[in-house]
């Protein structure tokens, strides 16, 4: 039996490079997240953009791109903004959206609930899925969670990996930020694959989708604290460096390290020292590979701004062969 | 001319194969209360499921047995038969909640592992909408308890039938969830008459039950649960008792159709446009009118199943049923 080629797909949430990155690259993208909600405490969907974009919403979809709408959030607006009769606000707010702007689905990205929130969460997203399902034509719901790599862990978070699994139309599991305070890879090979392995052992294949980091992170110990940063980005442009950029103005040459499976380097800027830990094509590659023989049905990344041609490359020659 | 008469051959034979269709789904309930199990029993290979009115979860979610002693034994003779078998429960709203719910679903578990249960099929019924979440957060629970056992279990959510979204939205359960979290989801297509004398399922509500579920719940998990059972109606005192076909007034305390009709004579009439038998009879200066899911409604509803492509039927109940169901089991279901 013929495997079907798994599904690429990525969120925009700057919409500049992304957008171009999308119109680029259309022809290997199965769908698009654009960011541009955040739900609030009494359940009121909130934009974040002065606007949404129907142009590029109606370009996509004319492209063969399935567009979902993502919305954000943390604690203190949730778990309140999905329980009771703020959920119900909620999930009207986003029927209404879907039929305003046409999207095909909506990607629901709560971060950070504690476990109090399980319940309220697994209803919230039971509803939408009714509600979203019920429309002419049907929407699609994606439910974007954080990754863990054992029940024990899963009991510990809001996210119920086999409920989401049965009732959402895709879970994406974000394998990403292993290290956050201090600096280190942002997935290892070991950790990926103890939390792959548990994903895949509670999440239908045809709906698990491996969301992977196309981002790194950039690291100042001596004052911890970190910004993300991205492949191709200009500081003249974004007050960020990208990769690409570091290494040309420091003279670094990033080392691979194993059994991380990751670039790292150190530069020093204004007498501190940095340190970076950055996903790369070659990294993607492997995750791919993992994600590949694991079963999921499709690769999402975060995100798509200031991808590297060599990226593209391996979305071509690994996930959509 | 010789090829050409080969594929003309070859085009009538994928069409009378297409005409045929696959066996469908099929399989009934057995409830606490009689003890005939002999269809059942004289027929085996026609039923892929069976599921036993098993127990009753309390308030405080501990297990209640229903089930007669005698099932232990029909639960390994249907395992032995190659018969999938469910323990059915039933519950009220605090023995699903918080709690109790968790120690319903534990207990389940161990039923499960005691007697080799296939799967739970929950029928937990009148709840309406204020225990949806409730009812909602259970199934869930039971669920991931039942595919996380040693030998993964499956779980069927039967559920009340309804015509449109207006009516589903006051159901304990919300049929599109249902269809995702349940492996198999039974809709109870009987008892649209109650109060007064009428069909159990006419023509008309059985399209539209059947329409607006699959609208709802993927084809390759809904079930049609029909009924193989009459109701009859003492029209002057206001009240009415369901019959089975084979039951006798001196056995079980209430006669069947077969003993109604032979004891006062005359013929059920077929009825349409409900497309089911009626008949009235008048014992002791009462009048009674009778409705009664026979073989000819049944087949007209398995054929109406199978045009829409669903999974299957299956029967409530399957004691004292009349042996002129088989054939059409046979026939239309089977084939």
């Amino acid at each position: 039996m013929i495997k079907p080629r798994m599904t690429f797909g990525g969120w925009c949430p700057e919409f500049k490079d992304d957008i171009l990155q999308l119109k680029r690259n259309h022809r290997l993208i199965h769908s698009v997240s654009l960011f541009y909600y955040m739900i609030r405490k009494d359940g009121h969907v909130k934009r974040t953009r002065r606007a949404e974009h129907p142009a590029l919403i109606r370009w996509a979809k004319a492209h063969g791109v399935l567009v979902y709408a993502t919305i954000g959030g943390t604690p203190p607006p949730l778990p309140a903004g999905i329980t009771g009769k703020a959920g119900d606000r909620c999930i009207g707010e986003i029927v209404a959206l879907c039929r305003k702007f046409g999207y095909d689905g909506f990607d629901i990205d709560f971060e950070a609930m504690p476990v109090a929130g399980r319940d309220p969460y697994t209803l919230f997203i039971a509803k939408l899925v009714s509600a979203l399902h019920a429309m002419t034509p049907p929407r699609l719901v994606s439910s974007t969670i954080q990754d863990v790599p054992s029940a024990k862990d899963e009991a510990t978070t809001a996210f119920d990996y086999h409920a989401l699994g049965r009732l959402a139309d895709h879970v994406r599991v974000m394998f990403y930020d292993y290290s956050w305070k201090g600096p280190g890879p942002l997935m290892p090979r070991g950790y990926f694959a103890e939390e792959l392995g548990y994903a895949r052992s509670r999440i239908p294949a045809e709906k698990f989708i491996a969301a992977l980091p196309w981002y790194g992170r950039d690291w100042v110990p001596a004052e911890t604290r970190h910004h993300d940063i991205v492949w191709m980005q200009k500081e003249k442009e974004t007050s960020l460096a990208g990769m690409e950029e570091l290494k040309e103005r420091f003279g670094v040459k990033p080392v691979w390290r194993e059994p991380e499976g990751e670039y790292t380097f150190t530069y020093d800027r204004d007498g501190k020292r940095h340190e970076v830990w950055m996903p790369d094509p070659r990294k993607f590659t492997w995750m791919v590979r993992e994600v590949r023989k694991a079963g999921a049905s499709g690769i999402y990344v975060w995100h798509l701004a200031h991808a590297s041609p060599a990226h593209w490359r391996a979305v071509r020659t690994e996930v959509r062969r | 001319m010789r090829r050409t008469a080969l594929l003309a051959a070859a085009a009538i034979v994928s069409t009378a194969l297409a005409g045929c269709g696959r066996p469908m789904y099929f399989g009934g309930w057995v409830s606490e209360w009689h003890p005939d199990v002999s269809l059942l029993k004289d027929n085996p290979r026609l039923f892929d499921s069976v599921s036993f009115s098993w127990c009753h979860i309390q308030a405080d979610g501990s297990l209640k047995r229903v089930a007669p002693a005698d099932r232990d034994e029909l639960v390994k003779w249907a395992k032995k038969h190659g018969i999938k078998v469910y323990v059915t429960i039933g519950s009220g709203v605090p023995g699903i909640t918080g709690k109790a719910g968790t120690r319903a679903v534990k207990e389940l578990v161990a039923v499960c592992e005691q007697y080799g249960f296939d799967g739970v099929d929950v029928d937990i019924e009148m709840l309406g909408k204020p225990a949806r979440d409730t009812y909602t957060l259970f199934i869930t629970r039971l669920a991931e308890a039942l595919k996380t056992m040693k030998t993964p279990r499956r779980l069927s959510v039967t559920l009340q039938e309804v015509q449109n979204e207006k009516d589903e939205a006051n159901l304990c359960s919300d049929y599109a969830v249902a269809g995702r979290l349940a492996d198999e989801v039974r809709i109870m297509c009987y008892d649209i008459s109650w109060d007064e004398p009428g069909p159990i399922m006419s023509r008309e509500a059985f399209a539209r039950d059947l329409a607006f579920a699959k609208s709802r719940i993927p084809a390759d998990k809904l079930v049609m649960a029909v009924p193989w059972y009459g109701r009859d109606w003492n029209i002057t005192d206001k009240t009415h008792e369901d019959i089975l076909w084979r039951m006798t007034d001196a056995r079980d305390g209430i006669m069947g159709m077969d003993e109604i009709v032979g004891k006062f004579g005359g013929k059920p009439v077929w009825r349409e446009p409900e497309g089911e038998l009626s008949y009235t009879y008048t014992v002791g200066g009462k009048l009674h009118e009778v409705w009664m899911a026979d073989p000819r409604q049944f087949e007209w509803m398995v054929d109406e199943v199978r045009k829409a492509g669903v999974r299957g039927v299956y029967i409530w109940q399957l004691e004292y049923a009349s042996p002129e169901f088989i054939p059409v089991v046979r026939r239309k279901v089977k084939r």
